[in-house]
């Protein structure tokens, strides 16, 4: 303990030396217009940046990487929006899944119902079909902790989160989602977003922590970083931003973009 | 013989022998003979006649003399001579009679080579004045009633006067066009003996916020009436916040209240301007409107409404910003201006979040918050064991003034910041359990609780 102390003493002549102070930034957030904003500033003090592209179909941050689609490419980007791979794309929807350290895993294309996997150079299709699963809708799709793919979809009147296996494209289990309705997020580290009556809820392992909160009729749950979820108004409101940080659960409303 | 030369002459000028002369009242026309009588004005007031000159030949006709001689007459309107008039077209021009006196005149017109006797008279009659003035007014003067709100009445005294050795009966009087009313006050026909007055009113009656325009008639002769309606003001507003704390990093919002229901419906703007405190700091970006312009926002007040609108909502949202200072709200309404200032007051520093995390050979501390002095000087770490006891040689303290002054002088987010300490280790890191995080500025010293450590994972630190 005695070298650790006197290590650390030591060493901070040089803790500073490396630039240590940089503006907070949330994530990245999807506007109104559909452009692809970094978000900065500290809970309720929001600063939106430049846009990085202004044709976004969907996306999504996890806090280290972020995964955009527009109508012709999907593109994986880097905290500061630097492009780290793109591949060209036929026009739609996506969804998004980051494994728990936040790399990329996994996209659903919508209207090709194809789930591709990121390999970390690019991406490949799998064998995970979940329309012939029995799913007639996919909301959300995520990581299992051994990597699988996870989709949260409607089969019938019921929403199930599946586990699939991208040995065999088959499904390993599924779980009901009583009494909950889309939209719904599954995030990295297998918690679950989804709205009620009153507000928002957060589902960590069985525990749901409700966040009263006013929401558009009609919206999307979109991940903008670690700690971060955009509740993204789907005509044109305003668009809010709710903070999931334990003990720190709160929804704010992110500052409209002059279009 | 005689026969033949006045065909003769006749044929040798046909550009004056084409042209026709009629007197046109605006609406119909009718054939001018030797004489024309352009009607009857009171002294002091013109009556005008206007005459067309047209061309009934087939091949163009030029108006070359164009000439009244004769008192209280006079051209007017009349084109630039010589004047080509193309077949079947036509030229104006005017006679303003304008008599000194009562009695009858007369002038001679000269049309090319066509005579014309003008005649007109002048009739005794009452004077017109408005009160406050006590020039007599002349036919087609103006009367400006001035503004009126809505709803309300406002009436002018007219006075008649008889200013002539003779009786004179006043026949009629009659107010027309939307917002006037009148006369009120006199029955018809008044009788007015030599140098008797009379008075009646006319009430400028708005029912609406627009401009007014009528007509009084005292028997032939016409006086404009204007009058400007009003909207009635809106009443009195107030700027409320949900919160009248001021603090940073906070979303607060504001609603405009007004004193009563409103009578009518209008529009303001709502402005926010931010003064920092910070001595070199002009602007704090996150000082704005959640919606819409950042810093200009449109209330809009219904009719029975006693609260602003902004869009569909009763509030409008807005950040503090992470500077200290002061936000001015200004209201304008088209008749009142308001404002209200929250004050942003100089604070100790503020966390957002805090994380630790251990590497192989590192510490990681990350603090995400606020400065809103911009003045952070000092912060000092503390480290603990796993089980809670502080590790010697105790709290560790480094000046960051010089690192801080350099970040917020290019600070794109006011006063908020991220701090990573990493504090590179040789021992083992696993013994270290928590840190506690003290940071002072010109307002204070702030300390974190115990931030446990963690481990990272694929070199990315939690809460960042």
């Amino acid at each position: 303990m005695k070298t650790f102390l006197a290590s650390v003493t030591l060493s901070l002549a040089t803790i500073w030396a490396q630039p240590a102070l940089t503006p907070p930034q949330l994530g990245f957030m999807q506007d109104s217009g559909n452009s692809l904003r970094p978000a900065f500033g500290i809970a309720g003090n929001f600063v939106l940046g430049d846009s990085l592209s202004p044709t976004v179909v969907s996306s999504a941050f996890s806090g280290s990487f972020g995964l955009v689609k527009t109508d012709d490419s999907l593109t994986v980007i880097d905290r500061r929006g630097q492009v780290i791979a793109s591949t060209e794309s036929q026009p739609g929807s996506a969804l998004f899944g980051f494994s728990r350290s936040g790399a990329p895993a996994f996209v659903y294309l919508s209207a090709e119902n194809a789930l591709l996997a990121w390999n970390g150079r690019s991406f490949e299709p799998t064998l995970v079909d979940p329309l012939s699963f029995g799913m007639s809708r996919v909301l959300s799709i995520g990581v299992s902790t051994d990597g699988q793919p996870v989709i949260v979809g409607w089969q019938d009147d019921c929403l199930l989160t599946v586990g699939f296996s991208l040995a065999d494209g088959l499904s390993q289990w599924q779980v009901p989602l009583l009494n909950v309705a889309g939209p719904v997020l599954l995030l990295p580290n297998g918690w679950l977003i989804y709205a009620d009556l009153d507000g928002v809820v957060i589902r960590r392992s069985d525990v749901d922590t409700r966040i009263a909160a006013q929401l558009p009729a009609h919206f999307a749950f979109l991940q903008m970083g670690s700690d971060w979820i955009e509740i993204r108004g789907l005509e044109g409101q305003a668009q809010l931003a709710l903070r999931i940080t334990p003990g720190l659960e709160q929804v704010y409303t992110l500052p409209q973009v002059q279009q | 013989m005689i026969q033949r030369l006045i065909l003769t002459l006749a044929l040798s000028i046909p550009t004056w022998a084409q042209i026709q002369i009629f007197l046109f009242d605006g609406t119909n026309e009718s054939p001018v003979g030797a004489v024309v009588d352009v009607g009857t004005a009171t002294p002091g007031d013109t009556v005008t006649a206007r005459l067309r000159v047209r061309d009934i030949g087939a091949g163009p006709a030029v108006l070359s003399t164009l000439s009244l001689a004769g008192s209280g007459f006079q051209l007017a309107a009349y084109p630039s001579l010589p004047y080509t008039i193309a077949p079947g077209a036509e030229t104006e021009f005017k006679i303003a009679f304008s008599p000194a006196s009562v009695g009858s005149y007369s002038a001679f017109l000269l049309v090319n080579t066509v005579n014309i006797i003008v005649r007109g008279t002048a009739s005794a009659s009452a004077t017109l004045t408005v009160a406050g003035n006590t020039t007599p007014l002349n036919a087609g003067a103006t009367v400006d009633f001035g503004q009126q709100v809505k709803g309300g009445s406002n009436g002018k005294s007219f006075t008649l006067s008889n200013g002539s050795n003779a009786s004179i009966t006043v026949k009629s009087i009659s107010v027309t066009g939307a917002g006037f009313r009148g006369p009120i006050g006199q029955a018809m026909p008044i009788s007015l003996a030599s140098g008797q007055s009379v008075s009646f009113q006319v009430a400028f009656e708005p029912t609406t916020g627009q401009l007014f325009q009528g007509t009084l008639t005292v028997d032939q002769r016409s006086f404009v009436l204007t009058g400007q309606g009003l909207d009635p003001p809106l009443p009195g507003a107030s700027i409320v916040f949900a919160s009248t704390l001021g603090s940073s990093a906070q979303q607060n919002s504001v609603s405009i209240l007004l004193a009563t229901a409103s009578p009518v419906g209008g529009t303001g703007t709502l402005t926010m301007a931010f003064h920092p405190a910070v001595s070199g700091v002009t602007d704090d970006p996150a000082v704005q409107f959640v919606t819409g312009a950042k810093r200009s926002a449109t209330v809009a007040i219904n009719a029975g409404a006693s609260v602003g609108s902004f869009g569909k909502d009763a509030s409008i949202g807005f950040q503090t910003g992470t500077t200290a200072g002061t936000i001015v709200f200004t209201l304008t309404f088209p008749n009142s201006t308001q404002q209200a200032t929250l004050t942003i007051a100089p604070a100790a520093v503020g966390f957002d979040s805090t994380s630790a995390v251990r590497r192989v050979n590192d510490l990681d501390v990350s603090l995400i918050g606020f400065d809103n002095t911009y003045s952070a000087s000092q912060v000092q770490f503390t480290f603990y064991d796993l089980k809670g006891v502080g590790l010697k040689p105790g709290a560790v303290t480094v000046n960051v003034s010089s690192y801080f002054q350099q970040y917020f002088s290019n600070s794109p987010v006011g006063g908020a910041f991220a701090l990573l300490a990493s504090f590179p280790v040789s021992g083992d890191v696993t013994q270290v359990g928590s840190v506690v995080v003290q940071m002072t500025n010109s307002a204070g010293t702030t300390t974190t609780q115990q931030i446990p450590f963690g481990t990272a994972t694929n070199g990315l630190v939690p809460g960042t």
